[in-house]
């Protein structure tokens, strides 16, 4: 057995692959570079999302995240056991759910809150808290427990006092817990765009301490349903719907329209999306480059394959010859590759975790994933490598071990014959070009995918920048966003608009309702803006200000295609509050937009609907911002208002948060593209460098300088990276088309821009690669052994 | 003979290749003097150390030991910039197997040269001399490995070496072939009074020389020196 192996050991072929990883190691350790960071992409994206599912699945199950959750005015508590009896309800809470306002020390405006309350005496059974630290208030008293980010950001620890408005009423809250609740992995303040610790918060308070600040004692106005696994949902929906109506209900809704689920299922496609794409990429562009390597290995031992043919060596035993030596790279790009996927998953998992709200967030995908990856890497090398050999091995062995008759150049030869002004290295390089047009192109469009798949990986950072830009340049173009505590009479206005500062001020009218086109409907706030708004506008394709339609509904494009409804349709209207008026509105306009799925109506025609009066939900102000902390103070302190919020700030941590997720995403994967492109250009000029010893010997005998002999073998790629450039950026775009395109999800119609930065970047990081593999080159021209380099036959 | 100038002067020169049991002596002590314009022959079998004492004399390799002087210059204290500046000075180099640049053009591959020369013949002339005039734009691939070794002869002349250096010129021609190769040889450097050592097993060929030099096991076994250089017609192959 031992003597067996040994002899395996040392069979030829064996000893030519050895000799071929040891003598080609550069090369080898290049590809395997591209293999490994196709592998890591694929490990980190995939087994993040992996293991972010898992954890939420885990989570919800263990904290009994509701499945309905279904608002309503006030019910009576006894409403409670009807909903239980509804068919496929496993059990039913009901708690009250209230807005309040606090105000903190460390933050100059007023700060929302959404308060919930928990049975006294015992843990919710459903949306269970996880607690951190402390426990559930003790009954009656007015303690709270907040959520763990929010007490991070305002520093605060248990026994700590919170002042709080609640029902117009200040309160002095105290502190008696630290939690996290699988309802708000995801929160966010209504009316904003981005989750901010700082201005906002979520609690939970004891029912009776809550119930006697906002008087709903005896009632609820929020039941949450665990439901049975054979639940039929539209059903249970119809069901709480009808039970709740004459209670105020203002219609139930599932999990999948949670908002913290919602907004983590819509990243998860996200993910999925780019998890799905990039990596395959990667390993295409690895696949690419290893058949690059390998056919042309196997061209310059075209010879040596003859022989051993004519030795009687079967072509399946060459094939699997190259298999191994290919398998040799992809095995070290896969043990590679899984172990950066791993600690980068792992960064990645620990960022989400800040991001998110879970209690514990690991990177632990399951090793499938790495079965996975390694499967792929796999499948790409034998791709690789069969397309590689199949010409050369068809090959009799008697025309393969022919001496290769010198190139013929003559068909495209005379090709510069003529230019004087060129000197024969030039036309060596420009010759060389031609002559071998596929190879040329090979390695020009190598480079060029290198490039282009940092242009990638780049766009969805770009493109996201670009949809925070346009909201805030040319959508939200108001200084400040003032929303009122109650909606208010339009007097108001008047009153900021003489703050001293104030420069322009436009009403606005929010109003939260279910717009349904046939059976598909979507809960969505409709904001009813005025005719030639100034500050806050909707846009058109070419992002010029237009009008909302002054009679029926405009939609923005995602919501349109959301529910399926199309220009001159007619949808349906249910507002769930004030009046809870019913209307059918027909479709005006479609405007694209670039966040969220919003919905418009002319401000007037949507008082007129909800039969409110003139009244208006806020303002959007325009001031000289050398005010700015006066005005600020100035509403804080008015009563009618709630909120007050800067665009500055809502920009700037917009994209801080896009930054600490997607941003570092896409910096993993640019870092990964980028050593994919020097892993392309450096192979690519190693192989020919390995193809062309030679002739680089030649010249060097003939006196050619290492630096003239450079000049040509050097220059050639030179020319051919100059040509990829332009070749990548085009590629880039469409990549990244394809990316955005694919990302566009209900929530985020992703715009395709690269920015120049990106183009910059991919451009300088291959012409970086360029320069160092040149200089790895140059060395090897340097120390090329002339004598040796001439003996060996080409 | 005793009146030429020395061209190279070679002592005790061993090369060895490898270390341990590797090792292998290609030149044991290698002892010769050159003159300027002699044509020198080097004849042995196989592996005895003929092309290592022409790679190290060109400048393509250096001794393990011994001393090589070309014109009263150490060549072995030189560096790798000097020996190419050396090589391209004054010395040509004709292998067995060409070696022309594929993509370039008879008339292209001798540019080739003539372009990093200081006061080189022009690359029509050269192919002239080696008989090739008509045939200047052909590309290596549409020539005879004849045509090519002369096309390779005529890039190697023209730079007007001082020395040529031609390591079995005519190992892959068949002999009417060779004849005319050696007489292109024979004929640029007795126009030019080129120096000129040509290793080969054809004993064929001795006559051709000035002198002949027999190698064995890495050192010259015997020196044969030749009343007058036979012409290349006159020898039998
Ligand atoms: N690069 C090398 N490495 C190891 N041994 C070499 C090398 N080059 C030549 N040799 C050995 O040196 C000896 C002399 O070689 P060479 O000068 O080429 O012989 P010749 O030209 O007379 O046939 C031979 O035994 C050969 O195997
Ligand atoms: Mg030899």
């Amino acid at each position: 057995m031992i003597r067996f192996a040994a002899m395996q050991m040392f069979r030829p072929l064996n000893r030519k692959l050895l000799r071929d990883i040891i003598g080609m190691w550069g090369q080898v350790i290049a590809v395997s570079l591209v293999v490994a960071c196709g592998v890591a992409v694929f490990v980190m994206m995939n087994g993040t999302l992996a293991s972010l599912q898992n954890t939420l699945a885990a989570y919800y199950d263990r904290y009994a995240m509701a499945d309905v959750w279904a608002p309503a005015r006030r019910a009576p508590l006894q409403t409670l056991d009807t909903l239980s009896k509804i068919e496929g309800v496993r059990s039913v809470e009901g708690r009250i759910s209230a807005a309040g306002v606090l105000d903190m020390p460390l933050e100059a405006e007023p700060v929302k809150a959404r308060i919930i309350s928990v049975p006294d005496g015992k843990a919710p059974a459903i949306n269970r808290l996880y607690m951190k630290a402390g426990q559930l208030p003790a009954r009656g008293l007015e303690q709270v427990v907040v959520a763990d980010d929010f007490a991070e950001a305002h520093r605060l620890r248990i026994g700590d006092k919170v002042s709080a408005t609640l029902y117009g009423v200040r309160r002095e809250l105290t502190v008696s817990g630290i939690a996290l609740a699988p309802e708000f992995i995801y929160s966010i303040a209504p009316g904003e765009m981005i989750p901010n610790a700082r201005r906002y918060a979520i609690m939970w308070m004891g029912y009776e301490a809550l119930a006697h600040a906002y008087n709903m004692d005896g009632a609820f106005n929020e039941a949450v349903l665990l439901l049975g696994p054979t639940a039929r949902v539209p059903d249970v929906l119809g069901r709480v719907d009808t039970i709740l109506d004459s209670f105020g209900g203002v219609g139930a809704y599932h999990r999948d329209d949670q908002l913290s689920d919602e907004f983590l299922q819509s990243e998860f496609t996200t993910l999925g999306t780019l998890g799905g794409m990039l990596p395959p990429i990667f390993l295409g562009v690895a696949a690419f480059l290893l058949n690059m390597v390998i056919t042309r290995i196997v061209e310059h031992e075209r010879e040596q394959i003859g022989l051993m043919k004519a030795f009687g060596y079967t072509s399946n035993a060459i094939v699997w010859h190259y298999l191994r030596f290919a398998g040799v790279i992809v095995g070290l790009g896969v043990l590679a590759g899984c172990y950066m996927g791993y600690s980068m998953g792992g960064g990645m998992a620990s960022i989400y975790q800040d991001f998110y709200k879970f209690p514990e967030l690991k990177f632990a995908p399951g090793s499938l994933i790495y079965v996975k990856a390694a499967g792929f890497a796999v499948l790409a090398a034998v791709l690789g490598v069969l397309l590689a050999v199949r010409k050369t091995i068809s090959l009799q062995p008697a025309v393969a071990m022919a001496p290769p008759a010198p190139t013929d150049y003559s068909k495209i030869g005379r090709i510069a014959a003529n230019a004087r002004w060129m000197d024969q290295g030039l036309r060596l390089i420009v010759r060389h070009i031609v002559r071998w047009p596929g190879r040329s192109a090979f390695t020009c469009l190598g480079v060029a995918m290198g490039m282009a798949i940092m242009i990638g990986a780049q766009s969805s950072r770009d493109a996201m920048n670009r949809m925070i830009d346009m909201q805030f340049e040319l959508v939200s173009r108001q200084d400040l966003t003032v929303v009122f505590t109650e909606k208010q009479n339009p007097a108001v206005l008047h009153e900021l608009a003489a703050i001293r500062g104030v420069l322009a001020s436009e009403p606005f009218l929010a109003a939260s309702a279910t717009i349904s086109y046939g059976h598909k409907s979507r809960h969505q706030g409709i904001t009813g803006v005025m005719q030639n708004a100034q500050l806050n506008v909707l846009l058109d394709q070419t992002d010029r200000v237009v009008n909302p339609a002054p009679r029926g509904i405009t939609l923005s494009a995602s919501l349109a295609d959301a529910i399926g409804a199309d220009l001159g349709d007619t949808v349906h209207v249910r507002f769930r509050e004030g009046e809870r008026k019913e209307v059918s509105q027909l479709v005006q306009k479609i405007v694209p937009t670039y966040l969220g799925t919003p919905a418009y109506m002319d401000v007037s025609a949507m008082q007129e609907i909800m039969q409110e009066g003139d009244r208006i939900s806020g303002a959007y102000l325009m001031v000289d911002t050398r005010w700015l902390d006066e005005i600020y103070s100035l509403l804080k302190d008015m009563p009618a208002v709630a909120a007050v919020s800067t665009n500055q700030t809502s920009r700037h941590s917009m994209k801080e948060t896009m930054d600490e997720t997607m941003g570092t995403m896409t910096f993993f994967n640019s870092v990964f593209a980028s050593l994919i492109a020097i892993g392309v250009v450096f192979s690519g000029a190693r192989i020919s460098f390995y193809e062309r010893q030679r002739e680089i010997a030649s010249l060097r005998v003939l006196g050619f300088t290492v630096a003239e002999v450079n000049a040509v073998l050097l220059g050639e790629l030179a020319v051919l990276t100059f040509l990829a450039l332009p070749l990548g950026a085009f590629i880039g775009y469409q990549l990244a088309l394809t990316i955005n395109t694919e990302m566009s999800s209900e929530l985020f119609r992703v715009p395709t821009v690269v920015s120049n930065w990106s183009f910059a970047y991919a451009a300088s990081m291959i012409l970086i690669a360029s320069i160092l593999s040149a200089a790895v080159i140059a060395q090897q021209v340097k120390k090329l052994d002339l004598v040796i380099a001439l003996k060996t036959r080409e | 003979m005793l009146t030429r100038a020395i061209c190279f002067d070679v002592s005790g020169l061993t090369k060895v290749y490898g270390m341990g049991t590797a090792e292998v002596r290609a030149l044991r002590g290698v002892d010769v003097t050159i003159g300027e314009g002699e044509l020198i022959v080097l004849l042995g079998p196989s592996g005895s150390g003929k092309s290592t004492l022409l790679n190290i004399l060109g400048g393509l390799d250096s001794p393990t030991d011994g001393t090589v002087f070309f014109h009263g210059e150490n060549m072995t204290a030189m560096t790798d910039r000097q020996l190419t500046r050396f090589r391209r000075e004054n010395i040509g180099f004709v292998f067995q197997n060409y070696n022309l640049m594929p993509g370039l053009t008879a008339r292209e591959n001798v540019e080739l040269v003539t372009e990093i020369a200081t006061d080189p013949l022009p690359a029509d002339e050269a192919l002239d001399l080696v008989g090739l005039g008509e045939r200047v734009n052909h590309f290596p691939s549409e020539l005879s490995g004849g045509e090519q070794q002369r096309v390779a002869i005529a890039r190697a002349i023209a730079k007007r070496p001082a020395v040529l250096f031609c390591d079995e010129p005519t190992g892959a021609l068949d002999s009417k072939t060779s004849i005319k190769v050696l007489g292109a040889l024979n004929r640029v450097t007795k126009e030019m009074g080129t120096t000129m050592l040509m290793v080969t097993h054809h004993q064929g060929i001795a006559p051709l020389a000035d002198r002949v030099l027999h190698f064995r096991d890495g050192r010259i076994e015997k020196e044969i020196v030749n009343s007058e250089r036979a012409a290349p017609e006159d020898i039998r192959l």
